[in-house]
Formats: structure tokens, C-alpha cells, sequence
């Protein structure tokens, strides 16, 4: 591997970990599990002709790194079936302490209430506005079609909305 | 939930994506113009905004309080796995804590392409061995019964290394195919099972692992439940084929009785070594397809894979694969118009695919291959017969790549409808005929000696007030893959610009299909048009395609609602997606072509890119009587379908075909460009049952042959026949031709057509004075097409394409082109493609493709 290559996956360590694990975290609710698989994500960009992933490397890693999570979950639950609305319609993992302590907390009412979503619809809302990502990106990156990501993020934030006006956060 | 709120739906998601600044200039206009006056709309937006900012702030803030990225040793391993060899498996197996996420994901890799090797095996080697294959068709049950072991290990060594008996290993690896990532566990489990009676001293694991205790238990489990474990003859422990992983154990339990024989204890027979080895060497193999060191047959499998890619790669992948995919892959395999379909180097994509599984659909365009016909002799083929055709659709296309800054794949290049694209002036029929015929004939400029004869019709005009009445049924393509800004968007755009063209007589109805079909508005009078336009605002997109169940209702609806004598079309606005459902090209070619005879149109719009199934469309087309144009953009709507309104969708002719005799006192050799796939056979000409393309009004068609006079046979020899060994080859037959020939005569062009109603042919015949002129001499229209034909020549790499250059494209066509648009942007085209070939390519040898991004 010549180094270019090398630099070029150095750079994008340091430049995506933090989203990815970020990402990564809100799959599995565990920072080290998180870790490893965005450990194995870079990992197996190293053996990526770089030309092949550019520009989209942002989008790669987050696909590689959601497919590991979905296996790992797939595994957990023991679930036989592969479909991915099968596993975003299944109930998200527990709530993490973190969650919890947020949903005590004054003005995290907005958090709570994305936690509270369909966990299809949190994770495109925080791949947008969280990682900044265009719907186009969000649909290359969990294979969903740009309506439908558009649509997920538009009844999730709606959703919301409802929520707060509602007065029901917390 | 009924449509009404789907609508609402559909109009606050689009509301939303403005918000965000998630939509292309031409519906941010869109929505500012249509939504955006109401206050409640605007509001709409604004509380989005702001809950937007709120959130991004929240989110933001809330990543800042744990901004966990990798620890040290993980970025060590990162920096181990870059400078080391890529495809060693101890890469993965020394620092990888999830053996259980790689094993996994790598064994389901493996398991698809060695899935895929089958197929291709299969694919590709019917002429040498048992395994023919009835139309393309892959029969898995038979197959698995005949020996394709030979096919399958020439294909792959590294994939499948050791097949004792195809049957078996067939059924294994469709067996690991149907169940899915999870039960293909225990390679690993075999090696550390808790077996309690006759387990060896626990076999080095394949991946060492650190932190997988938890796959160990999981997987222990799953072996308690297997009970049949056997032993071999070495006496390790082999677990058998009921344990819940068949790809590996069921291939290593097949491998047993063929190495046993020779084995001895210091040999590494034990199972587990097997099966790690076994595992290695399968997860080695996405590796080597996906990674840089890629083997060849783990390429082309890509290749020929890619072709199946957007539908089945990711199922397949995903572990799942069952046997309605298969029949999807099957379907795949077939191929509407020649055994090889061309795929546009999207290989790289597909790589990709493979190995994330996931990115969005790739591009996934087919064409079908295009062969030249080549010179042949008047004496042995004196008649040259093919059928019209005022396709466009190529011409779009080919200008897509080029303005992309890439060549096009050589059979998306069909010289043809890159002809008829552009507007000639030839004269304005005069008599009865609805349309005239012009003929000129100059000297080739790519060949010295060598003449082009242009054949040009001209269509009679009909304006839009003397036209007939229209019954259209817009039969639109709405699944996901529509959502983009040159798709669905435009499809309105086109369907609001020709709804304002239609008179009061006019009906319009519009069919949806995307998962299933609907009809969105039944068939109206255009005396309400403002509930058409409301029912085109409303389209769009989501879903997946069967256009099968939309063609039928919407063949339906144009019966229903029939104008004895008027013109009846379906209009298909689709990006080509007819993969999902029963769509099989070939019965939905049947299914039209039968339609077709009830006096319905079809014509087929292709719009946006990364989809298009350019060979399905034609045929379709072709099948249904009617056009296929592509359109990329809105001024391309304009061309195609409006300014057609007058043109496309009055027939002047239907059935058209041409015929050419050559004189062979004149002619050495002749050659038509293009229309490779409109070729007809010479008695085709007289057969009316035999249909061909229509003619519509306005249209221009212009066709070139290029002739080898007598004398001048230069390097292209007539007719690619080997000597023949009981009759002299030399001289050539003397020409015999009948005593009244006229040797001034260079051929005689034969037309064939009937009235649109009628059934009963009408010919015609011109014959062609052999006079040519220098191409300064032409007219301009003669001119211009020689350079576009050149153009194609260049494109499609043509082995004919002589002394043509970019240069003399431009040079023929630029003194020409005037102030016409159409004209000036070929002119751009062909400076674009100059720039893209690389300066150092010597244009004998094909330009090299360059990749999509």
C-alpha cells in the first residue's frame, strides 16, 4: 500500500471516528462494541482501492459500520429474518442510562422525545442533523430510497413537533 | 388510507425536504410557486426550520459530551492493517475483536459469490459441456444433478477448491444461500466445541479472537443441538452435515471421503483444520474479488454479476437467498436481444456492493450488443432490407456520457437514431405518398474510392388542428427509483406541456405502476384539463416496479375508450425498471406485440440515468408499434414530446420498410450503417404480416450506405467466406446481369408502407444514378449526416470507421450546422468527445472506458 493510500485512510480516521462511532453507539448501546466495529470498518477500507471509494467515503464507512451493527444485533436477537424493516420495526435496544438521565434532565426534551421514534426514523433524523448528511447520502448510506428517507424524516420531525406542542416530552 | 391523504402525505414531505434544502432548483421553484403563497405553508416551513436548528444544536451538543472516537490500540491496528498485506486473513484474525461480524459477514460474502460462480459457470460454458442451458434459463434442479464440478472449479479455484461432487456442493451452497448469516456459524463453534467423547486437543482456532466469549456460548449452543457428529478416519471430530452451518461443514463433510485415503496423522486432517483452512480460503475470496489483488474470474464473475447487481446483489449478500431470487437472477440471465448484453463498466460499483452490501442502487444499465453489418457483395446479397425507424433515444444517451465527460459504452452508440435526431430539409412530399424520398450520393470522406448513398424520407406535416383525435393513456413509472429531479419531476413537466397541446376532442387517462398498478384518472376529455393537470401534480414515486401489471391496464383503458380512426397510444414514461414481478422481457415483448395489433400504440419515454434498461425499451417499442425516445432533460421534454404532439402522435405511414438492390455492375461491395438491429430479411419486404416502424408526421429518417465501387475493393473484402475448395475462387464470377441493365444506375431503393388503417402494402421505386458528387458539393443535409454518422463510426470504435477523426466530424459538420440548436450542440459534442480521448491514444486502438465516478 503506497503512501498516499496510507495518508488518505489516516485522514479519514481522524476525521470520521468520532461521527462513526457516534453512529455506531446508538446501534448497539455500548462504546466498545461501537469502537470495534468502527475499528473494523477502517479496516476494511484499508484493503479499498482508494478511487473506488472516493469521494463517498463517508457514506462507505457508515454503511460498513451499520452493517456490522445489524449483524451484531441480528445475532443478539436471534433474528431469522434479514429484512431491514424487519429489524428497524423491532423494538430498539433499552434505553441507555445516558437516555435516561436526559429524559430527567430540563431541556433535553428534544432528545427524548427523537428517542422516542421508530428507530428508523431517529436514525435518518440523526444521520441529518447530526452527521450533516443530505438525504441522497442517508439513502446511500442505509439503502433506503430518497423518499423514504424523506418521508421518515418528515413524519419523525412531525412527530416531534406534535409531541412537544402537546406538552407530553419528558 | 385513502388518496387524499396520501396526497396531504406527500405534499408535507416535500414541504419538509424544502426546508431542509433538500430539493433541486427546479422544484424549490416548484414548491415556491405552488405551496409557498399560503401562509399556512409557510409557517409549515418555518417551524420546521426551527425545529431543524434545535435539533442539529441538541444533537451536536449532546455528541460533544462523549466524543468517543477509537482508543490507541485500535488505531495501531488500523496503521498494521494499512502496511500490511491486504488479503492476509491473520489481519482480520489478530485484531479484529468481532470474529463473530467479520466471520459472519465474510462467510455470507463468500457464500453469494460462490453462489455466483455457479451461475456464471453455468452462464458461460454451455457449448462445451453437459450443462445446456434451454434460453439462458439457469434449471437448478437438473443442474445439480449433472457433474459441473469441471465447470466450477476451471472457474475458481480459490472459491471452490475442493468439490467432490457438484450435486452436493450445489445443494449445500444453495442451502447456506436460503438461510441467513446467522445459522452459518459454526466453523469456529466445530473448532472449539465442547464435543465431550473424542475431541482432540483443541485445534488452533481459524481467527483468533480475544473478546468472543459470548460467540462461543451462543455457538456452543448451537452445536449441542447437532448431534451427528462422526468421526474420520484419523479420528478428529467432523461435524456432519445436520450441524446448523452447511456451507462450510457441508463442504468439508463432502471433502472427508476424498482425502482420507491418503491421510496420515502428521497430515493436517483434522476437521477443524480443514474447515479453517476451508474458511480462509472462502473468505479470502471476497477479499481478493473486492480488494486490489483481485483475480481475473473473480472480476468478470463481477462483471457478469454486475449485470444482475441492483435487484439481487444485496439480497444475495445479505445472506438471503431464496428461490424467488433466484428466478429474479434467472431473468437476469435472459436477455431480450442477444445472448451478450453490454454493461457499462459499472463492475467497480458492484465491488463495491459486494463488499458493503448496501450504497444506494448502482447504476445498472444494459444495452444490447450491437454487430456492424459488414460490406457484402451485391452478388451474393443484392437486396439490403430494413425497417424505419425514428427512435432518437440513442442520440440522448450517447450525449449524456459525452456531457458526463466519458465516452460511451460502443453499444449504447446506434448510429441510426443519432441520425434521425437531427432535423433535415428534405422536400415536402408532393405526391400522394405521405412522405418523399431524396437521394444524393458523394464520396466517402473517410475512405478514398469509396461512395455514401443517403437515403432521406420526409413525412408529410399534419398540423395539430387537421390532426385526429387522441386517446392517450400516460402510463407512468412512480417506484422509488423515479424520485429524482430528471425523473418524475420532468415526466410532469413533459405531461403538463402536452396536456396544453391536446384539443378538447382528446382524452387523457393516467395509469401508475410501481409494486402495483392504478389508475390515477381515468379517461377524460380534455374539456376538463384542469383535472388532468390536478392528476399530474399529484404523481409519485415509491416503491418497487412491475411493469407488467401496468402495460395490461393500460392497454385496457386505451380499448375501452378507442377512437375508431383516431390515434390511440399509450405513452410509458419509465427509467427502465422492469425488474420485479413477471418481467420477463420476452413475454412482455409477446404481450405487447399482441396488443399492438388492436390498434394501440405504445410509446416508450426513458428518463434519468443509473437505471435504464436501454435494449428492453427499444424492443418493447419496437414490439408496441411505437417510438422510444430518451429524455434527459427539459428542453429535451420540448423535442420530444411536444413539439411531437403534431409529429408523434399522428402515424402517416405505418410498416415501413426498405428494400435496396444493388447494381453489381457498379457496386463491388456495400455496407448500411446502422440500424443493426432493424435488419430485416429480404423476403420480409414483401410480407405484410411481417411489421417494421411507422412513420409519423413531420418526422425526418435518413439512412447511409456506404459503397465499394467495382475496381476499388480496397482492404475490405466483400464477404468474410473462407476459399471455397471445389469451385475456382478466382476471377469472381463474371457479372451477370440482364442485357437492359442500366450500368449508370448505382441501385434502386424499394419503399413498403401502409396507411395507418390500411393492411394492404403500397410500394414504391426509386432508382439512384451512381453520379457522386465531392462532399462540398452536397447538400447540407448530406453533409451533416455524413458527419454524424462519422461521429457514431468513432464511438462505436468501428472497425469501418477508416480515416474518420473528431477533427473531420467537425470540419463536415461545422460549415453546416447554421444557427440550428440541435446542430451546434453535436458540434459541442464532438469537440467534448475530442477532449476525452486522451491526446496519446492512437485512434486505431479503442479508446479505454473510462469509470463512472
Amino acid at each position: 500500500m503506497d503512501l498516499e493510500h496510507q495518508e488518505w485512510i489516516r485522514l479519514c480516521v481522524t476525521e470520521h471516528q468520532r461521527a462513526l462511532v457516534a453512529y455506531a453507539v446508538r446501534f448497539l448501546d455500548d462504546v466498545g462494541r461501537a469502537q470495534d466495529i468502527v475499528q473494523e470498518a477502517f479496516i476494511r477500507l484499508c484493503r479499498e482501492p482508494r478511487e473506488k471509494i472516493t469521494p463517498r467515503e463517508r457514506q462507505w464507512l457508515f454503511t460498513v459500520c451499520r452493517n456490522l451493527a445489524m449483524d451484531i444485533l441480528r445475532k443478539e436477537k436471534k433474528m431469522t429474518q434479514l429484512d431491514h424493516k424487519m429489524i428497524e420495526g423491532h423494538p430498539a435496544p433499552e434505553p441507555s442510562p445516558s437516555d435516561g438521565a436526559e429524559n430527567r434532565e430540563e431541556g433535553q426534551n428534544l432528545l427524548s422525545l427523537l428517542n422516542r421514534l421508530p428507530p428508523n426514523q431517529r436514525e435518518t433524523i440523526r444521520l441529518k442533523f447530526l452527521h450533516d448528511m443530505s438525504y441522497k447520502e442517508i439513502s446511500d448510506v442505509t439503502g433506503l430510497s430518497v423518499s423514504n428517507v424523506g418521508f421518515l424524516i418528515h413524519t419523525g420531525l412531525k412527530q416531534m413537533r406534535t409531541r412537544l406542542r402537546a406538552g407530553t416530552a419528558a | 388510507m385513502n388518496t387524499q391523504n396520501t396526497f396531504e402525505q406527500d405534499r408535507e414531505s416535500l414541504l419538509t425536504a424544502y426546508a431542509l434544502n433538500e430539493l433541486d432548483e427546479p422544484s424549490r421553484a416548484q414548491v415556491e410557486k405552488e405551496f409557498l403563497q399560503k401562509a399556512e405553508n409557510l409557517a409549515f416551513v418555518d417551524q420546521t426550520r426551527a425545529l431543524a436548528a434545535q435539533l442539529t444544536l441538541d444533537l451536536k451538543a449532546e455528541a460533544a459530551k462523549s466524543p468517543a472516537g477509537l482508543r490507541e490500540d485500535q488505531v495501531a491496528a488500523i496503521e498494521k492493517a494499512m502496511t500490511d498485506k491486504p488479503q492476509t486473513p491473520e489481519v482480520s484474525g489478530k485484531i479484529i475483536r468481532f470474529p463473530r461480524t467479520g466471520t459472519y459477514g465474510l462467510l455470507a460474502l463468500a457464500a453469494c459469490i460462490t453462489f455466483t460462480v455457479i451461475i456464471v459457470s453455468i452462464g458461460r460454458t454451455p457449448p462445451r459441456t453437459a450443462l445446456a442451458i434451454p434460453n439462458g434459463k439457469l434449471d437448478l434442479v437438473p443442474m445439480a444433478q449433472k457433474p459441473a464440478s469441471e465447470a466450477l472449479l476451471a472457474k475458481d479455484k480459490t472459491v471452490m477448491t475442493k468439490q467432490a461432487d457438484a450435486g452436493k456442493s450445489i445443494h449445500s451452497v444453495l442451502d447456506a444461500e436460503k438461510k441467513n448469516v446467522v445459522t452459518t456459524a459454526p466453523v469456529v463453534a466445530s473448532t472449539a466445541s465442547p464435543e465431550p467423547s473424542a475431541a482432540p486437543a483443541p485445534a488452533p482456532p481459524p481467527l483468533a479472537y480475544s473478546g468472543g466469549a459470548d460467540s462461543l456460548s451462543s455457538t456452543a449452543s448451537d452445536l449441542k443441538s447437532s448431534d451427528a457428529t462422526t468421526k474420520n478416519p484419523s479420528g478428529s471430530v467432523v461435524s456432519s452435515a445436520q450441524i446448523a452451518s452447511p456451507v462450510l461443514n457441508k463442504e468439508v463433510a463432502v471433502d472427508v471421503p476424498s482425502q482420507s485415503p491418503s491421510s496420515s496423522p502428521s497430515t493436517p486432517m483434522n476437521m477443524p483444520m480443514d474447515a479453517s483452512k476451508a474458511l480462509k480460503n472462502e473468505s479470502n475470496a471476497p477479499d481478493a474479488a473486492t480488494g486490489m489483488g483481485g483475480t481475473a474470474p473473480v472480476r468478470d464473475m463481477l462483471q457478469l454479476r454486475a449485470k444482475s447487481a441492483g435487484q439481487s446483489a444485496m439480497p444475495v449478500i445479505a445472506g438471503q437467498m431464496n428461490m424467488s431470487r433466484l428466478a429474479i437472477l434467472n431473468q437476469h440471465l435472459e436477455k431480450p436481444l442477444s445472448s451478450q448484453n453490454y454493461h457499462d463498466g459499472f463492475a467497480h460499483e458492484i465491488d463495491r456492493n459486494v463488499v458493503t452490501r448496501v450504497m444506494s442502487a448502482p447504476g445498472n444499465e444494459s444495452y444490447a450488443q450491437i454487430e456492424e453489418s459488414s460490406f457484402v457483395s451485391p452478388l451474393e446479397q443484392p437486396l439490403s432490407t430494413f425497417g424505419l425507424d425514428v427512435d432518437t433515444a440513442s442520440y440522448s444517451n450517447v450525449r449524456r456520457f459525452l456531457q458526463q465527460g466519458q465516452l460511451p459504452p460502443p453499444d449504447a452508440v446506434r448510429i441510426e437514431e443519432m441520425l434521425n435526431y437531427f432535423n433535415y430539409r428534405y422536400p415536402k412530399p408532393a405526391t400522394e405518398n405521405p412522405f418523399s424520398v431524396s437521394m444524393e450520393v458523394v464520396k466517402a470522406p473517410w475512405a478514398e474510392d469509396h461512395l455514401l448513398a443517403r437515403v432521406g424520407f420526409r413525412a408529410e406535416d399534419v398540423s395539430t388542428e387537421e390532426r385526429k383525435s387522441v386517446n392517450i393513456v400516460f402510463l407512468i413509472d412512480v417506484s422509488g427509483s423515479m424520485d429524482e429531479a430528471g425523473k418524475l419531476p420532468l415526466v410532469q413537466q413533459c405531461m403538463r406541456l402536452l396536456t396544453r397541446q391536446l384539443k378538447s376532442s382528446d382524452h387523457v387517462a393516467i395509469v401508475t405502476y410501481a409494486g402495483e398498478s392504478r389508475v390515477l384518472l381515468n379517461s377524460t376529455s380534455l374539456e376538463k384539463r384542469d383535472k388532468i393537470l390536478t392528476a399530474i401534480d399529484s404523481l409519485s414515486a415509491g416503491g418497487s416496479t412491475n411493469g407488467e401489471g401496468g402495460i395490461k391496464q393500460a392497454y385496457q383503458i386505451a380499448r375501452e375508450n378507442f377512437i375508431p380512426g383516431g390515434i390511440n397510444r399509450i405513452v410509458l414514461c419509465t427509467d427502465g425498471d422492469f425488474n420485479v414481478g413477471e418481467s420477463n422481457p420476452n413475454a412482455l415483448g409477446q404481450l405487447i406485440a399482441e396488443k399492438a395489433k388492436s390498434g394501440v400504440e405504445l410509446c416508450i419515454y426513458g428518463f434519468g440515468m443509473g437505471n435504464l434498461k436501454d435494449a428492453t425499451m427499444e424492443q418493447l417499442a419496437m414490439n408496441g408499434h411505437g417510438v422510444y425516445g430518451y429524455i434527459d432533460s427539459g428542453e429535451e421534454a420540448l423535442n420530444t414530446f411536444v413539439q411531437e404532439v403534431g409529429g408523434s402522435l399522428v402515424t402517416v405511414a405505418k410498416d415501413v420498410k426498405m428494400q435496396v438492390e444493388f447494381n453489381p455492375a457498379v457496386v463491388a461491395s456495400y455496407r448500411l450503417i446502422g440500424y443493426d438491429h432493424r435488419r430485416l430479411a429480404a423476403q420480409d419486404f414483401n410480407n405484410d404480416a411481417k411489421s417494421s416502424g411507422n412513420i409519423t408526421a413531420g418526422h425526418t429518417v435518413t439512412a447511409l450506405y456506404e459503397i465499394i465501387p467495382v475496381g476499388k475493393e480496397g482492404p475490405y473484402r466483400p464477404a468474410n467466406v473462407d476459399a471455397l475448395k471445389y469451385q475456382p475462387n478466382q476471377p469472381a464470377p463474371a457479372v451477370e446481369t440482364k442485357e437492359s441493365v442500366n450500368t449508370n444506375e448505382l441501385m434502386t431503393v424499394k419503399i413498403r408502407y401502409k396507411k395507418p388503417t390500411g393492411d394492404q402494402s403500397i410500394r414504391l421505386e426509386i432508382p439512384v444514378a451512381k453520379t457522386a458528387v465531392n462532399m462540398d458539393q452536397a447538400t447540407p443535409d448530406t453533409r451533416f449526416a455524413t458527419a454524424v454518422a462519422a461521429f457514431g463510426l468513432l464511438l462505436r470504435q468501428s472497425e469501418y470507421r477508416g480515416s474518420a477523426t473528431w477533427r473531420m466530424v467537425e470540419k463536415l459538420a461545422e460549415p453546416v450546422a447554421g444557427d440550428d440548436e440541435k446542430r451546434q450542440e453535436f458540434l459541442e459534442l464532438v469537440r467534448q468527445a475530442e477532449k476525452i480521448t486522451p491526446d496519446n491514444t492512437d485512434e486505431s486502438q479503442p479508446p479505454v472506458m473510462p469509470m463512472r465516478k
